[in-house]
């Protein structure tokens, strides 16, 4: 066995769990980034919460490994005889093969997915193993999810195997398993659905939650023939305007692309490519032509999981304290 | 009879899973009768807030009837609790009881001890010490199934680390399209129902590097390539402790068909001229194949290996 779930003392009864999106994450690479989110909370919410984050790539690592992808991709390069594309190093087709690798395996092959949800859903169950083991009963209990991006798909499909599926002992109403906040930021679950509806048989439905139903819904357990007992007391959706990802195109909502569920809570920050104050400062900018002089335009990433933490540390203090 | 009727009508309409997933363990019933004292007592705290007493009570009647079982599994312990042991006590519990007594947890489960209004009210009526008090049988119930599924998790992961993970055979082109597109909706070879992968791959490769040994001209024995085509399946032991490198225990072994072209030699074309069939057998990344026709019998080895990646 090469992977045990992440096992940490609950300080209080509170507890969070992050999970990344693509790239090549190991365990540790997002600590800077769980400082950072410690940090922008305040260290006295900080120090109440048991937090967790769930590494997966090296499960997307084995699928790619056993195809052979980042050499399909170089083999790729090698057929398609553009000058261009023959400049792109073999490192880079790993980075390409990695990133890609991330999307494409656990969107079409069900193994792949099942795998990093498997891995998933034994995270949530050791961490409700820790909150027995700090004397927590279970009502009281109060686990958080963050997920950025890809992630936000692995939650969705996870969070919709818990709600149905017995043998995990995650079930909303059964189990009594009810999120207190589910945060999912940039969220390409939409995307992944409109992408995986118009490749049509290429892509498995079995067990792909994203394209069942007629929309997109909040992963539930029926509590009778006329209530649902919901996954999450807060479902959040945070995305920003010029975030492709998170469904916006230079600020254009695109309707195919933007994850919109009845009863979520929907947060769409105002985002600048470029990292200017005013249309002003940019001018000046131009004007003293930095961009060719000092190096390029400070440009913002639209995608980045570090500024939407920290555009939303009030409203995370809020959810995550109440 | 009409108890019964109700039960399972209930548990229909609420979609609740008929056929229980979770075998009910010693540890498990140890805590039943705990767990039917205690929800007795939340009922007669907040009995208006029970939707369907006559449903509660009959489940609550079969957790009594399994938890009577595990006491005489452990009134029998120190002997080989064997069928016919179990028989005489008269009181082991039926598969059919086991089933009974799933459905019944998971009805008190969801509308009982997890049922958010119902708590409130409890914990407005006896106050929220009184109410842990009460809840603590359910929850240590609740760790047990919860470590029970984590450990089951751990298995199917282990699992999927055997038919993918580092020590797994690696897939070509042909094989992943077929393995991955058109193969993947059988259980064998997809996921199986309990969420493991199943244990199969199609194996469709071009082994370049077969040797085997012929006497030369001056009658000394020379080592010799073959290449071959080999269409066949490849079986993982998805078990504990097989895949981790040993020869003894190795993660897979492959069977099936061997077709060789008229020519000996590396990189030879497998389909030119006179066909020369047989068949391979590995276990592990050891792989021997024999060829048995085209008046050419040979014993061949080689080693699972790909040396042009993605291809052969």
């Amino acid at each position: 066995m090469s992977w045990n779930p992440e096992s940490v003392a609950w300080p209080e009864q509170r507890a969070v769990l992050f999970v990344h999106g693509i790239g090549n994450a190991k365990p540790g690479d997002y600590d800077p980034l769980v400082a950072k989110f410690k940090t922008e909370i305040g260290t006295e919410l900080a120090d109440k919460l048991a937090i967790y984050f769930l590494y997966y790539d090296d499960l997307n690592n084995w699928m790619q490994q056993k195809v052979q992808f980042s050499q399909g991709i170089g083999q790729l390069k090698n057929w398609i005889k553009l000058e261009m594309i023959q400049d792109v190093s073999d490192e880079v087709c790993d980075e390409i093969a990695d990133y890609s690798g991330d999307i494409i395996f656990p969107v079409i092959d069900q193994a792949a997915r099942a795998m990093i949800r498997e891995r998933y859903l034994a995270q949530l169950n050791q961490i409700r193993l820790d909150g027995d083991k700090a004397d927590v009963p279970r009502r009281k209990q109060q686990i958080s999810i963050i997920a950025h991006s890809m992630g936000c798909f692995h939650t969705y499909e996870t969070l919709w195997t818990a709600a149905t599926d017995p043998k995990y002992c995650l079930k909303p109403a059964t189990d009594g398993m009810q999120f207190q906040n589910v945060i999912l930021m940039a969220p390409p679950v939409q995307l992944i659905r409109s992408a995986a509806k118009a490749l049509g048989s290429l892509i498995p439905s079995e067990g792909l939650s994203t394209i069942r139903g007629t929309r997109l819904a909040i992963p539930a357990e029926p509590f009778d023939i006329n209530t649902n007992t919901g996954c999450a007391k807060n479902w959040i959706s945070i995305t920003g305007d010029c975030d492709p990802v998170g469904g916006f195109l230079f600020r254009k909502k695109l309707t195919w692309a933007y994850m919109d569920m009845t009863g979520q809570q929907s947060f769409i920050d105002k985002q600048t490519l470029v990292n200017m104050p005013d249309a002003e400062a940019l001018a000046q900018h131009l004007i003293e032509d930095k961009s060719l002089g000092d190096g390029p335009l400070p440009l913002n990433n639209p995608h980045s999981w570090d500024a939407y933490i920290a555009n939303h540390k009030g409203g995370l203090t809020q959810w995550l304290s109440a | 009879m009409a108890k019964r009727i109700t039960f399972f009508a209930v548990l229909f309409i609420a979609q609740v899973s008929l056929f229980a997933q979770q075998k009910i363990g010693p540890d498990t019933r140890a805590l039943f009768p705990a767990v039917v004292e205690n929800t007795r007592e939340i009922i007669n705290a907040v009995p208006d807030a029970v939707a369907d007493l006559d449903t509660v009570n009959f489940c609550l009647e079969l957790l009594d009837k399994a938890g009577e079982g595990c006491e005489v599994l452990e009134t029998g312990a120190g002997f080989k609790t064997t069928l016919l042991h179990q028989q005489r006590f008269g009181k082991e519990l039926t598969n059919r009881e086991v089933q009974e007594a799933d459905r019944a947890l998971q009805y008190l489960k969801k509308y009982i001890w997890n049922n958010s209004a119902l708590l409130s009210q409890l914990e407005t009526a006896v106050g929220d010490e009184k109410t842990d008090q009460l809840l603590a049988p359910m929850d240590k119930l609740a760790n047990i199934q919860t470590r029970q599924a984590r450990d089951e998790s751990l298995k199917r992961l282990d699992r999927f680390e055997q038919k993918y993970g580092p020590n797994s055979a690696r897939l070509n082109v042909a094989e992943a399209v077929v393995n991955y597109f058109i193969l993947r909706r059988f259980d064998a070879f997809g996921l199986q129902r309990d969420g493991s992968p199943g244990p199969m791959e199609m194996v469709l490769a071009y082994t370049t590097s077969y040797f085997s040994y012929e006497k030369d001209a001056v009658e000394n024995n020379d080592v010799i390539f073959l290449s071959a085509v080999e269409i066949g399946l490849r079986y993982y032991f998805l078990m504990a402790g097989w895949g981790e490198g040993s020869y003894l225990k190795p993660g897979y072994c492959s069977f099936g068909l061997l077709i060789a072209g008229e020519e000996n030699g590396f990189l030879r074309n497998p389909l030119k001229g006179d066909k020369r069939l047989g068949a391979f057998v590995s276990w592990g990344s050891l792989k021997c194949g024999y060829l048995f026709t085209g008046g050419d019998q040979r014993f061949l080895i080689t080693r699972q290996m790909q040396l042009l990646p993605l291809l052969f």
